[in-house]
């Protein structure tokens, strides 16, 4: 790929290096440069190499008990592995750190269309280290990153990685708090059979499960009273954790949440398969342009089954309804949408697919009947999924309910701005634009100023 | 309460009337193997050297927890990599990465192991 698709130029030109052509060849010359603990900025996409000056102290806190060389990592189960403070295998290519609400569910599903494995960063360290050992030791030939959660890995953890390099979303801190006071709770219990099976019947009988969220006020909805000591704490802690993983950090890059919106996410992937070389580059641009994220209204139910009964058919026919993003495991059916609705269907930003076997869906042409009706249903059916995602959007708590609260709450306001003093100190340092880029943050900055 | 009246003794004696004397044994035995004091305490005297015994002991004052979980995942990984982990314990790769979080005790006795050493490479004892 060309350099010029990076618009590197400026970056060079701050750097002092302008003759360098080529995003790698300024990698390496940034790498081989021992005392730069600099910053490259190329449209907020920052990358600041070899800031490990420090001693590998943390890693003596953990000794492990065998010599990890000697060790033969298929033979051991993973809970005594992290006993003997045995380091994780070391076939992963990077680290990659995320708060959640940094668009960090996109960030997995576009990582996975890149044939990225990862295990999910929201499980406590011992817990984690498990999934990450079984993964790597069962994936030895696959291009494997770990992820993790800032305030969920400890000091052992830290301690138990490579020396490679890091990446970390940044988003603004508001966007932060927002995903969570308005995160889900486990919808399994939630997500009924018939939610995810339903059956053709005229009039349609189709509710959409009822959403349980996790920090719900009395009334059952987020709230921005809920705004407490641990969402503060959990939502935060970038810095802490850099200044304990310091010496495991080859290369650090940092992105913008801005980068993975949907205008921005297929550049910024192919930016991060240029450094990182996945196995497979971002090719399929419509989705990135797309929502991910599905926990609003009956799409938390997704991927759905529609079953039809034909007459003179034994077996069921099935028309599978999901997000384009869920289609793309399905290569063995076809769309059918455009049978049923004139126009593609977007619910939330996201297209809903109409998929069926080919064979099934010729049957079901021939029985017009049946057809007719199945149009009906699933007319309604998309309707009431679309009134849905209307109603819980508009439970939902927005930044700007957030700084109204904060404004009337010095306390949480003041414990807030104690948690991210390092971190946006860090930010304004290194990478002003990003934090100039947070509107939100700006405005709780003032909020702040007036409330000492 | 008598030893007569004490549970463990009931359930050994019940599985005696049971079983027989073979699984009455292998009970007493595994749970014996199984528990941490017996495997903590006793079990490394046996096998250990002296001079690895001595670092078993201060070892254990710094680890002792992790052993415990180790036994209580798997009793016989421990039985099986007790003598590993000492050999480890006293490698030189091991003293130059960790030696700075070890108990001054500890590393006394290895650095007091490897002059010793030294020593006798310098001035081999006298021939006979």
């Amino acid at each position: 790929m060309d350099s010029h698709d990076y618009d590197l130029s400026k970056s060079f030109n701050d750097n002092h290096l302008d003759s360098v052509n080529d995003l790698d060849e300024l990698c390496s010359l940034t790498c081989k440069n021992e005392n730069l603990d600099s910053k490259i900025d190329n449209n907020n996409f920052t990358k600041q190499s070899n800031i490990s000056n420090h001693n590998i102290s943390n890693k003596q806190t953990y000794p492990p008990l065998l010599n990890p060389k000697e060790v033969d990592y298929r033979q051991i189960n993973p809970k005594l592995a992290w006993e003997l403070n045995l380091p994780l295998p070391d076939n992963y290519k990077f680290v990659w750190v995320s708060n959640g609400g940094s668009g960090s569910e996109a960030t997995m599903v576009f990582f996975e269309h890149c044939h990225v494995n990862l295990e999910a960063y929201w499980y406590c360290e011992k817990e984690k280290y498990e999934r990450d050992f079984n993964m790597l030791i069962s994936k030895p030939l696959e291009y494997n990153i770990i992820c993790i959660h800032p305030r969920l890995v400890g000091l052992k953890y830290i301690s138990l990685l490579q020396k490679t390099d890091f990446l970390y979303v940044a988003g603004d801190v508001i966007s932060r708090l927002k995903v969570g006071l308005n995160h889900l709770a486990d919808m399994q219990e939630q997500i009924k059979y018939e939610h995810r099976n339903p059956k053709l019947t005229i009039p349609i009988t189709y509710t959409p499960p009822i959403l349980k969220y996790s920090f719900p006020n009395k009334n059952g909805l987020p709230d921005t009273a809920q705004l407490n000591s641990y969402m503060c704490n959990i939502y935060t802690g970038f810095y802490e954790f850099l200044c304990n993983a310091t010496p495991y950090i080859k290369n650090l890059y940092l992105l913008n949440a801005d980068d993975l919106g949907k205008n921005n996410a297929f550049s910024t992937f192919k930016k991060l398969h240029h450094i990182f070389s996945f196995p497979q580059p971002p090719n399929d641009k419509k989705l990135f342009l797309q929502r991910v994220n599905m926990f609003r209204g009956g799409l938390c139910a997704m991927p759905v089954n529609l079953h039809i009964n034909l007459s003179g058919i034994k077996s069921q026919i099935i028309i599978n309804i999901m997000p384009y993003r869920l289609s793309l495991s399905l290569k063995h059916k076809i769309n059918i949408t455009q049978h049923f609705f004139t126009s593609p269907i977007f619910i939330d930003d996201m297209e809903i697919l109409l998929l069926a076997d080919e064979k099934d869906f010729r049957e079901l042409a021939q029985h017009n009947d049946t057809l007719t009706k199945t149009k009906q249903y699933l007319i309604d059916y998309i309707a009431a999924l679309e009134q849905s995602v209307i109603k819980t959007k508009a439970e939902l708590v927005n930044e700007i309910d957030i700084l109204q609260y904060l404004k009337t709450n010095k306390d949480i306001c003041v414990e807030l701005m104690g948690y991210l003093h390092d971190e946006i100190r860090y930010f304004k340092t290194y990478c002003p634009n990003i934090v100039a880029s947070w509107k939100y943050y700006q405005e709780f900055e003032k909020i702040y100023k007036e409330c000492l | 309460m008598s030893l007569k009246h004490s549970k463990t003794i009931e359930h050994i004696r019940s599985i005696f009337k049971e079983k027989g004397l073979k699984h009455a044994f292998m009970y007493c035995f595994l749970s014996m193997i199984k528990s941490d004091k017996m495997l903590l305490h006793y079990y490394p005297r046996f096998i250990l050297t002296n001079r690895q015994y001595k670092i078993f002991r201060i070892a254990r004052k710094h680890f002792n927890e992790k052993y415990k979980n180790i036994i209580a995942i798997s009793s016989l990984f421990f039985i099986k990599n007790l003598k590993r982990h000492i050999a480890w314990l006293e490698q030189d790769e091991f003293q130059m990465q960790y030696k700075y979080m070890l108990p001054l005790e500890l590393m006394q006795q290895l650095e007091m192991q490897n002059s010793i050493a030294n020593i006798n490479k310098v001035a081999p004892p006298p021939p006979c």
